[in-house]
């Protein structure tokens, strides 16, 4: 039986800003990691994309919180 | 004695797992016409990146823009915020004080970026994810995070799981409140951090999975009843 991590969190992360400044290249870089050189066109109305992303670096945030409280 | 076990097996938990995260990024269009239908977007939203075009100093007032109107429709606390410089590849010498000063006014995290050359994307994420759980631990600050993604009994099995469709999901997303889009705690079935570990130990497991598989099908669970309840079938 293979293992299968489920998420554990769920979040709805929007990306907002003027015309042509790099948000849909940031969302595209992130999700799928490629950059397109050729340019794109302008999203219309809005697109989304979803991304599983393990965060292994919450063990050392946890410290540092636990230092502070 | 107690607490020295609670955060034995947090520690455990997370440095030999992480965290793992679905994050629904929506790229929204910047073009004035659209500006109407941003509040769509952003409400529900557990974080919101506002980008600017580091070459740009007119995307910066643009910017400005997306943040007060974040402020005034938006609760600040509920909502964590990034200001993000962008296309940090094309000019070495940038002048990132204002941005920073905009970033700062309103308690943001500031990144610069370059999603061309790859600098500081992921960074971005793991900086704003990071906030994001830091802000849904509950009040009170004696609770750890384990105790917010672990969770008692669930109502639904894990076959539940696979008859949702992904518009489903999706719908349970963007109409839900704004717990939803983040974690959803009940504060209620969460006491104190003894009902938890006793949860730990009650738990029949699965002899062919490691214990902390648990804790993730339990916090899978947990999205999934959540969604489910939003979608009505119960």
């Amino acid at each position: 039986m293979p293992h299968v991590e489920l998420p554990q969190a769920d979040l709805k992360v929007v990306l907002l800003g003027g015309s042509y400044t790099g948000k849909t290249s940031i969302a595209v870089r992130f999700a799928e990691g490629y950059y397109s050189e050729a340019g794109r066109n302008a999203t219309l109305g809005a697109s989304f994309v979803t991304k599983r992303y393990v965060l292994s670096r919450l063990s050392f945030w946890y410290l540092d919180r636990r230092e502070t409280v | 004695m107690f607490s020295f076990f609670c955060g034995f097996l947090l520690w455990d938990r997370l440095t030999v797992h992480g965290v793992t995260t679905k994050l629904q990024i929506w790229d929204t269009a910047g073009q004035e016409q659209f500006k109407k239908l941003a509040p769509m977007y952003y409400k529900n939203s557990a974080a919101a990146i506002v980008c600017y075009d580091a070459t740009n100093p007119k995307s910066l007032e643009e910017a400005r823009y997306w943040v007060n109107e974040l402020r005034t429709n938006v609760s600040l606390e509920g909502i964590v915020l990034v200001v993000c410089a962008t296309k940090c590849d094309l000019n070495v010498e940038l002048d990132t004080q204002r941005a920073r000063m905009l970033a700062q006014e309103f308690g943001a995290i500031f990144v610069e970026t370059s999603a061309k050359d790859n600098v500081n994307v992921t960074y971005l994420f793991e900086t704003l994810v990071s906030r994001v759980l830091n802000l849904r631990e509950p009040e009170g600050g004696s609770r750890t995070i384990g105790s917010s993604i672990s969770r008692g009994s669930s109502p639904l099995n894990g076959s539940t799981r696979n008859l949702m469709s992904p518009e489903q999901r999706i719908q349970g997303f963007t109409e839900g409140d704004p717990r939803n889009s983040s974690f959803t705690m009940d504060e209620k079935k969460f006491d104190d951090d003894d009902m938890v570990l006793k949860r730990v130990r009650e738990e029949p497991m699965d002899s062919k999975c490691d214990p902390t598989t648990f804790m993730c099908g339990d916090a899978g669970e947990m999205m999934t009843e959540a969604t489910v309840q939003k979608c009505g079938i119960q």
